[in-house]
């Protein structure tokens, strides 16, 4: 508190940079007291307005019996799953109260390895989502669950006489044993029904691919931490399906060890149409048209094993000159890596890639090391058909009864299929699903399914270990659980879920059953039920085609949106709003292209352009959208990502973006080419949060060889105040290791959870207010190739320790705490936003509204999601990082009541706890011992923007890169 | 007869009459920023209850502990008010059909629960936990006064900021030996505590000690 105070004492060299009249505190009258008294001539102005104060009572309500296990105010852990395309991510709920407040990621759970990515954060608001449905609705029109069972009890009963002959389900990928159970006495019922399978983000050409190499699709456990070299191609392994966060976590903790010794292991090759996370991390990146990677693979296999390729010559004609370069160092590096070599092909590419892919794998002997071969988690992918048939089905009129369960084929299945149209000619049509999307809107009945962290359950990850979900709260939506709908159908009679699960696992274990049970639901995982790796070899490479793609004309490739998947999270504000790792666009999408193109088209970031498929068939499939160049993009490709343009569900994802889907056909989900691209001269906004592209030639992100040191800068350290800062004897302060860091955005989203942080929708993100108190810069720097490489910055609170904002402040709203914080008073803030215009780094937000859902109908509903530790911030204050100061404190007030220290790693941040590489250490930087100290002595740490001699306590560590660019080489 | 009033009368009746009013509002100013009147504040007022609780009767005269009713106020940041099963502990036996009790009562068998008005009410900006002040070793009468001779509840603190932070200046003026913390007469901040140890002194006047 006194550093202001104090510094009227002179220095001893008689340095001083005011005169001391200037600095004197105000005599007599304290600053606090003067503020009291302009408070109290209010309060005397406002008539008794100290009366006020006991006009609403507030009330204790105490429960009406003890609970002995249960101490109001205390936190819980409870330990479930979410699931991505049926595979699980394990997570560990925290509730307050009984309300799941936060998910942070399971340590025992093998898909998450106690980290999460962005979406499994924003599960959190889904859950909570007032949007969701909540009502059973026939044609529209509200209805009940005691109504719809009846009427779909006497319907599947007079199924049965048909042996079900008219029934067809489709339902969305699925791992649970419970669930197959089931599935099995249904399938027994209705020998003759129809079984589909519908998955956007399906990953058919892989499993195709395994078919013909094992004569089985089994599955992949890929191992990078094995690998001294991975070379992806159009495979973003950091994101791409349920295996992405832990996949992230392997290959950055191999990273790290061996940086420590100064190489680079393993080496990350990546080819692939535009850039990802993945290709942003890689060591050696080609941007290359998505058909030529066909080509890539091929020639890749010929060269590691020309034996077992399957084509006797590669027509290598058709790569061009930065491909074939790329194409040998991959080769020579493969070769040399031998059994620590792994080769991923991605799910847009076609089963020949995945093929050549798992050959090159098995060529070189590292099956079995650096990717594991396993019995497919997913069994309903072998047991169900896709849309396909259903199609059909209902066009022969031998469909009758359609019942559709989490998924929404009407919004994401190929336009082809005319999937709501056709529905919509059928009286027996059943929807369940989270929200009333577009298949509920086209189906007769609709009933809302209950989320996963609210419903018992069970999934596979995907190394085939079995989790139990179990919920968090009673469903609050009036949902129910695919696990009732297939008992339904199976004709079982009404049991609660849990025991269904429960019954399921106890039946296979024979001995131990409670206990087992209780320790399977208490970790989240079911012990011993990892899949074991399959020995296989495999078979002789079929004759090839040897047809080579096209290439010729300008290709659209589509991707899932990084965030909002197939459109399934379109309704999720904070994934609409975090920032997409690459193109940094909130709230929609763009048409992503390089310099070169747009140039040539004669368009601009924002301009829109008009895509047509060259076909000519699929009338009106044209596409507008605006374009937003970057580099890094291949040649000749347009980039474009699905899932936006909803035009059901939640007023949150409706109209967001445009949908590209028109452009897809089932023989080329992922790519269409050529197309006619018009440009049309208007232009539409793209909202971006990041104004700069380049570090304009400052050394902003640092980078080094590996082993390398930093050179130190010759900046002297004066401070500004006088009087020591930290008297704690525990001092914070975080550092961020780009060398790890992939971009992912985890933190913020993780951030945004744990923080009460509001989201603030598409206007005013682009008037720059924002509110994410960590963002992750994203800057393009000059490759030594001539493209362009992509670096990631984390950008929370600097906490500085001669912070600009604290100087500024009039009503010293903030301050700087005696463990070294840079504190934020909400309730002394005047919303003078001098603070955020002095601070150097831009990370302090400032409500200009009441952003948190405070006075809108769905407030107590939002509010039960609230952290309760953490205010939740009103209008015309400032707000930003905190370090999760009410975790610090927590942390201080258990170690003050059981009498002891905070140990290293106890207090850890909302978003270090998420980080999936584990780039952000935080702790106490005053012990020499702890993480945080030891990297901050790395020869690798530095501060941003040290010359301003703020001294953050949030240091980085420079990014470790092959033959690295002249300091801070900017574009 | 000379006027009544001189040409400046005007003046001074208008200057006397600002002054007043400077001194009213002055006044009230200064004893709004260093009286802490209660009435402004609300201390040591007694507050209603649906249920006329005497803690005078039941602390002071029967001699309960202050946790066989708040149970957590060593576990968890609120001290908790007790559930009826607590209460009925005693009066399923005594006072069975005493009218004051009903409420209790009629919660016991599953009606409303008691819904107590609070006397005790801290801002919202405020993080505050009833574990950490009493795990450290400060009493309950600390803050809450002499719980044995209040019939009713009142509010025995100011609960102001400058008041909080007296203590977190001097914290061992609020601290007590430690099997002494729930002693209703206990004296803090008598000379014996002189010396206590105090850890993380000087957190406790950062801002976000309390605030964030």
């Amino acid at each position: 508190m006194g550093s202001r105070g104090a510094a009227t004492s002179e220095k001893k060299d008689g340095w001083r940079e005011f005169a001391p009249a200037t600095l004197a505190p105000m005599s007599g009258l304290e600053r606090r007291s003067f503020l009291k008294l302009m408070g109290a001539s209010l309060a005397l102005a406002g008539l008794g307005a100290g009366g006020c104060h006991s006009s609403t009572p507030e009330h204790i309500v105490p429960t009406t019996r003890k609970q002995n296990a249960r101490v109001p105010g205390s936190t819980r852990w409870y330990a479930t799953s979410v699931l991505r395309d049926g595979m699980a991510l394990g997570v560990l709920a925290r509730c307050d109260d009984g309300r799941p407040t936060k998910l942070e990621g399971n340590p025992d759970h093998p898909a998450s390895l106690g980290a999460t990515d962005a979406i499994t954060q924003a599960e959190l608001l889904g859950l909570y989502d007032p949007h969701r449905s909540a009502i059973v609705r026939r044609q529209g029109r509200a209805s009940s669950w005691e109504v719809l069972e009846d009427f779909l009890r006497d319907r599947l009963a007079a199924l049965e006489g048909k042996k079900g002959a008219g029934l067809h389900v489709v339902l969305g990928p699925t791992t649970s044993p419970t669930l197959k159970d089931l599935f099995e006495l249904a399938a027994t019922r209705f020998p003759q029904a129809g079984w589909h399978r519908h998955a956007p983000l399906d990953d058919a050409s892989a499993r195709e691919a395994m078919r013909r190499i094992f004569g089985r699709p089994l599955s992949t456990v890929v191992q990078p931490e094995m690998a001294t070299v991975v070379v992806c191609l159009d495979c973003d392994l950091f994101t791409e399906g349920a295996s992405g966060v832990c996949c992230a976590d392997r290959f950055a903790d191999a990273r790290r060890k061996a940086l420590s010794s100064g190489s680079l292991s393993p080496w990350l090759m990546v080819a692939e149409p535009s850039p990802t996370i993945t290709g942003a991390r890689a060591d050696d990146r080609l941007a290359v048209r998505r058909t030529a990677v066909s080509l890539l693979a091929r020639e890749l296999l010929y060269r590691v094993a020309p034996g077992s390729s399957g084509v006797a010559e590669v027509t290598n004609v058709a790569l061009v000159g930065e491909e074939r370069a790329w194409l040998e160092r991959a080769a020579a590096r493969l070769l040399a890596a031998g059994s620590r070599a792994l080769v991923v092909a991605g799910r847009a590419q076609p089963s020949g890639v995945h093929e050549a892919a798992m050959r090159i794998n098995a060529a070189l002997g590292s099956l079995g090391h650096t990717t594991r071969l396993i019995e497919p988690p997913e069994w309903l992918a072998s047991r169900a058909v896709g849309l396909q048939p259903l199609a059909s089905a209902i066009d022969s009129g031998a469909a009758d009864t359609v019942v559709l369960a989490g998924v929404n084929p009407v919004f994401d299945a190929l336009p082809e299929l005319r999937i709501g149209e056709r529905l919509r000619k059928l009286e027996g049509t059943f929807h369940f699903g989270l929200y009333r999307d577009e298949t509920a809107e086209a189906c007769r009945w609709h009933a809302p399914l209950a989320h996963d962290l609210e419903s018992w359950g069970d999934a596979r990850a995907p190394d085939g270990t079995a989790g139990v979900l179990q919920p968090l709260v009673e469903p609050l939506g009036n949902g129910r659980t695919l696990i009732w709908l297939m008992a339904m159908l199976a004709g079982l009679p009404g049991v609660p879920d849990l025991d269904r699960v429960r019954e399921h696992w106890q039946r296979r274990w024979r001995t131990n059953l409670e206990s087992t049970w209780r320790q399977s639901v208490g970790t989240g995982v079911i012990a011993d039920t990892a899949a074991a790796t399959v020995q296989e070899d495999p078979r002789q490479a079929a004759e090839a085609s040897a047809e080579i793609a096209p290439r010729s004309g300008i290709e659209v490739v589509f991707d899932p949106d990084p965030f909002v998947l197939d459109g399934r999270h379109a309704h999720n504000a904070w994934l609409q709003e975090l920032p997409r790792p690459l193109t940094r666009v909130v709230w929609g999408n763009v048409a992503l292209m390089g310099p070169q193109l747009a140039q040539r088209l004669g368009v601009e970031t924002c301009g829109v352009i008009r895509i047509e498929p060259a076909d000519g068939h699929g009338d009106g499939a044209a596409v507008e959208l605006p374009a937003l160049v970057i580099p890094g993009v291949a040649e000749e490709t347009i980039a474009v990502t699905i899932g936006h343009g909803r035009c059901a569900g939640s007023p949150v994802g409706i109209g967001r973006g445009v949908d590209v889907s028109s452009l897809r056909r089932i023989s080329a989900q992922w790519l269409v080419g050529p197309v006619h691209v018009g440009v049309t001269g208007r232009s539409r906004r793209v909202v971006i949060p990041q104004g700069h592209e380049t570090m304009a030639g400052r050394a902003i992100v640092r980078e080094v060889a590996p082993g390398g040191v930093l050179a130190r800068s010759g900046t002297i350290h004066l401070p500004i105040y006088e009087g020591a800062h930290g008297a704690a004897p525990q001092q914070w302060g975080m550092s961020i290791d780009l060398a790890s860091c992939i971009g992912c955005g985890a933190c913020v989203a993780a951030c945004q959870a744990e923080n009460n942080i509001p989201v603030v929708g598409p206007d005013q993100v682009e008037r720059g207010r924002e509110m994410h108190w960590i963002r992750v810069d994203r800057y393009f720097t000059e490759s030594r190739r001539g493209a362009a490489d992509i670096r990631f910055q984390p950008v929370p609170c600097m906490q500085c320790e001669d912070a600009p904002c604290e100087l500024v402040c009039p009503t010293g709203a903030t301050q700087h705490s005696a463990d070294g914080l840079n504190d934020m008073n909400y309730a002394r803030c005047i919303g003078t936003r001098y603070c955020s215009n002095n601070c150097p780094y831009k990370v302090r937000r400032f409500n200009f509204y009441l952003f948190a859902e405070r006075g809108d109908e769905a407030a107590p509903r939002i509010q039960q999601m609230r952290t309760p530790r953490v205010t939740v911030r009103g209008r015309g204050v400032m707000e930003k990082c905190t370090y999760c100061v009410h975790r610090i404190r927590a942390a201080e007030m258990r170690a003050r009541a059981d009498n002891s220290m905070i140990s290293d790693g106890a207090v850890r941040t909302a978003c270090q706890q998420v980080c999936p590489t584990r780039a952000i250490v935080f702790g106490d930087v005053a012990d020499p011992a702890t993480l945080v100290s030891k990297a901050k002595r790395s020869g690798r740490s530095y501060s941003l923007l040290e010359e301003l001699n703020t001294r953050p306590r949030t240091t980085y560590l420079a990014d470790a890169r092959a033959e690295p660019e002249k300091e801070g080489g900017g574009v | 007869m000379p006027n009544l009033f001189g040409p400046r009368a005007d003046v001074v009746m208008r200057l006397g009459m600002a002054l007043v009013g400077a001194v009213i509002c002055a006044g009230g100013g200064v004893l709004f920023v260093y009286g802490d009147p209660s009435w402004a504040i609300e201390q040591r007022r007694y507050v209603s209850q649906p249920v006329m609780f005497s803690h005078q009767h039941h602390v002071g005269k029967l001699g309960l502990d202050c946790r066989y009713c708040h149970q957590t106020v060593e576990s968890s940041d609120f001290a908790g008010v007790p559930a009826p099963d607590t209460c009925m502990g005693c009066h399923a036996a005594l006072y069975t059909t005493a009218p004051i009790l009903e409420p209790v009562r009629a919660a016991w068998r599953g009606g409303a629960p008691v819904a107590w008005n609070r006397v005790y009410r801290l801002p919202d900006v405020v993080h505050f936990s009833h574990q950490v002040h009493v795990s450290a070793g400060v009493a309950c009468v600390s803050c809450h006064g002499r719980m044995d001779e209040q019939p009713l509840t009142m509010q025995a603190a100011p609960l102001r900021m400058g008041w909080c932070l007296s203590c977190h200046r001097h914290p061992e003026r609020a601290l007590v030996p430690m099997e002494e913390r729930f002693d209703p007469r206990a004296t803090p901040g008598s000379a014996r505590n002189a010396g206590a140890r105090v850890d993380r002194r000087d957190i406790l006047t950062s801002c976000s000690a309390c605030h964030y």
